[in-house]
């Protein structure tokens, strides 16, 4: 339900350990993104051996290299595309590697290996499971001869659903769906749960019959109780003794239900929580029963999303724009400028830059890309963002600073993943000191040379806590004159271009001048016109020319 | 054997005619060598019959498949049996082929008997 789960990336080293984590991290994804088990299992699995195929063939017998890992996902399939830039080697009769292939061509709907001299990348594709229409199919299977009366109990949701509804708040719409269905399944109480992604509970938000449940902000756990099974099975459920053995919540045994009826909320294949509707005494839940529940399931679970995202989006700019700094510090030698534009596809997203004073002549500049979209990457974003500062503060080494955060990440921010670059300017020796957390490296215009990226190996993202080496510091001087530009790969990658493409396109425009003229032509030939399918965000540091210095001195 | 961060953990039983060896966690490229170890210590013993036991796994990549191959050329002189109940073993397993080669049983006292 949340933007977040439409897209999983991850760059950083090839090697065992690290596919481990990435593994973990991607089954994490696509549980919380709610797929069926079968596809979130198979994902995983197709995913490791690809990953397992670079860090055993892609850099055998020379030095490891770099690993990017792409999931994305729109409302009917999944892209995963997993590249390294080595060559897999070629021996065709190697057992375990052509098991590899097969188990990811097995998984895959389809799958492509794309091989030339920069590297490999694997592309794999699969269907989401088709989202059932919304509206009356979905329920006229439950409508059988002898029945009576089904069709006007129909119609009677129906009513609601087609005409009052669309002028209701969705509190106001849901509260007079829960009343009619009451009224139509002849039930005692109904209640709605919706689920909360990022604490993985149900939360009671409206109920019927007993409200209390809503007064108490009752919670229950994915995955456990009735609501938390029904939820988690995506599937119809009867309970028909409610007691503490079948369900969790005491307010329903305490409020003397017999029988439960609960369905799943769904809409474009995301989980939004449960509707359940309890009896009294005992009864039986016909096939018509659950239809219509289903059916009011459908149109809830819609109605729902729509709030749910709009306050989130709306949420999590607000929340980006007072986190993006206002104002850039200005100082005698040096100028920065920078730029974020949100994602035209999916708002805001956990991109973020910094700038900020730090003792002894120094400026700290981030930026940083916290993985997924919307309020909970912006929020993850928020408090990444005032950690880092907080280490900066007491820690020269940005190797060190970017350490404590990935331990803080990993600890307190658990399947959270973000690449950040960090790096202190010493304002006196005119040098750049930095460590790249996964992040591409800063690209560097000097006058009078070709701007060239700065030869930096990037070491493991934050969140994954893997203190297996050291990270490490790069070190460049900036001469008078020369601009270093660090930017998050929301810029430069597209559909239709590979990211090296993109860094060879930026190596080409970026050429030494003023801060923010290099950022109005970053934007200007990387944006345009363009809707933008991520978030992008920019930040420039450039120190001025020795003309004006000379022209002081004389 | 347990790996250092308890992702996989692998076991021998030396029972009268059969060995039990019990690979639990995540089978992966990382913790595929304790388990490939496990099973080639198991067959020099020369036991009548090799029981591998993987229905505690919870991931299970082309790396353990390999080392099941590697069980399986020492068949028929040992009698190898696999334990398995779950699609994250199971699905590996049959999309590689393996469950036509391999005896898979639901439990290791089927796999015991008979």
């Amino acid at each position: 339900m949340n933007a977040e789960d439409r897209a999983f990336h991850w760059d950083g080293p090839a090697d065992g350990e690290t596919a481990s984590e990435v593994r973990r991290a991607i089954q994490g994804w696509a549980t919380r993104a709610g797929l069926p088990t079968d596809l979130a299992e198979g994902l995983t699995l197709a995913g490791y051996e690809a990953m397992a195929n670079a860090v055993e063939h892609a850099y055998a017998g020379t030095e490891q290299g770099p690993l990017s890992v792409r999931v994305t996902r729109d409302d009917d399939s999944i892209v995963m595309r997993v590249a390294d830039q080595g060559r897999w080697r070629s021996a065709t009769k190697d057992e375990l590697r052509g098991r590899g292939l097969l188990l990811m061509e097995g998984l895959a709907k389809e799958l492509a290996v794309d091989r030339s001299e920069h590297g490999t990348t694997v592309e794999m594709r699969w269907s989401l499971p088709e989202v059932q229409p919304i509206g009356l199919p979905s329920v006229s299977r439950g409508i059988g001869p002898g029945d009576e009366g089904v069709e006007d109990r129909l119609r009677g949701l129906e009513a609601i659903t087609d005409t009052a509804l669309n002028r209701l708040t969705v509190e106001e719409m849901t509260l007079e769906m829960l009343v009619r269905v009451r009224e139509v399944l002849g039930a005692d109480t109904s209640t709605v749960l919706v689920y909360d992604a990022a604490s993985e509970h149900l939360i009671a938000t409206a109920s019927v019959g007993i409200e209390e449940e809503v007064r108490q902000g009752i919670r229950i756990p994915f995955g456990q109780g009735f609501a938390g099974t029904v939820a988690a099975e995506h599937r119809p459920m009867v309970v028909d003794h409610v007691d503490n053995t079948t369900v969790l919540n005491p307010l329903l045994w305490e409020a003397g239900l017999h029988t439960l009826l609960g369905v799943p909320m769904t809409a474009g294949g995301h989980t939004v929580g449960v509707l359940h509707v309890g009896s009294r005494k005992q009864r039986t839940f016909s096939e018509n029963d659950i239809g219509l529940l289903e059916l009011a399931a459908d149109r809830l679970a819609l109605a729902i999303r729509a709030q749910v995202s709009y306050a989130e989006r709306a949420a999590a700019e607000a929340l980006q724009r007072s986190l993006i700094p206002g104002r850039l510090p200005v100082l005698p030698g040096f100028e920065f400028a920078a730029r974020y534009v949100p994602s035209a596809v999916s708002g805001v997203g956990g991109d973020w830059y910094d700038v900020f004073a730090l003792p002894g002549d120094r400026i700290g500049i981030v930026i940083g890309d916290v993985s997924g979209h919307g309020l909970a990457s912006a929020v993850v974003m928020g408090r990444l963002r005032s950690a880092l500062r907080a280490y900066a503060l007491d820690n020269d080494a940005p190797n060190i600073v970017l350490d404590k955060l990935d331990r803080k990440a990993h600890h307190f921010e658990a399947g959270v993943m973000a690449t950040v670059a960090y790096g202190v300017i010493d304002l006196a020796e005119h040098r750049l000191r930095f460590c790249l957390a996964g992040h591409l490296p800063p690209l560097l215009a000097v006058p009078g040379r070709a701007s060239e990226f700065v030869d930096a190996p990037p070491d493991p993202p934050i969140g994954f806590d893997l203190r297996a080496r050291q990270r490490r510091c790069h070190t460049v001087d900036i001469p008078p004159g020369a601009s270093v530009c660090f930017y998050t790969d929301g810029l430069i990658e597209r559909r239709d271009r590979s990211l090296d493409g993109g860094m060879d396109a930026l190596m080409r425009i970026v050429s030494p001048g003023g801060a923010e003229a290099t950022c109005a032509t970053l934007m200007a030939r990387f944006v345009g016109a363009q809707s933008l399918p991520d978030d992008v965000a920019v930040l420039v540091a450039h120190r001025r020319g020795d003309e004006t210095l000379s022209f002081d001195q004389v | 054997v347990t790996n250092a961060d308890n992702r996989a953990s692998v076991a021998i039983r030396q029972l009268a005619d059969a060995i039990v060896v019990t690979a639990s966690g995540e089978i992966d490229m990382t913790t595929a060598p304790a388990f490939e170890d496990a099973v080639r210590k198991s067959l020099d013993e020369h036991p009548a019959k090799l029981v591998i036991d993987l229905t505690e796994a919870r991931f299970f990549s082309s790396a353990g498949i390999a080392v099941l191959v590697l069980a399986h050329r020492s068949t028929p002189a040992v009698d190898l049996r696999v334990v398995a109940r779950e699609q994250v073993v199971l699905r590996p397993l049959q999309l590689t082929g393996l469950t036509d080669d391999l005896a898979i049983h639901a439990s290791v006292e089927s796999a015991l008997a008979g």
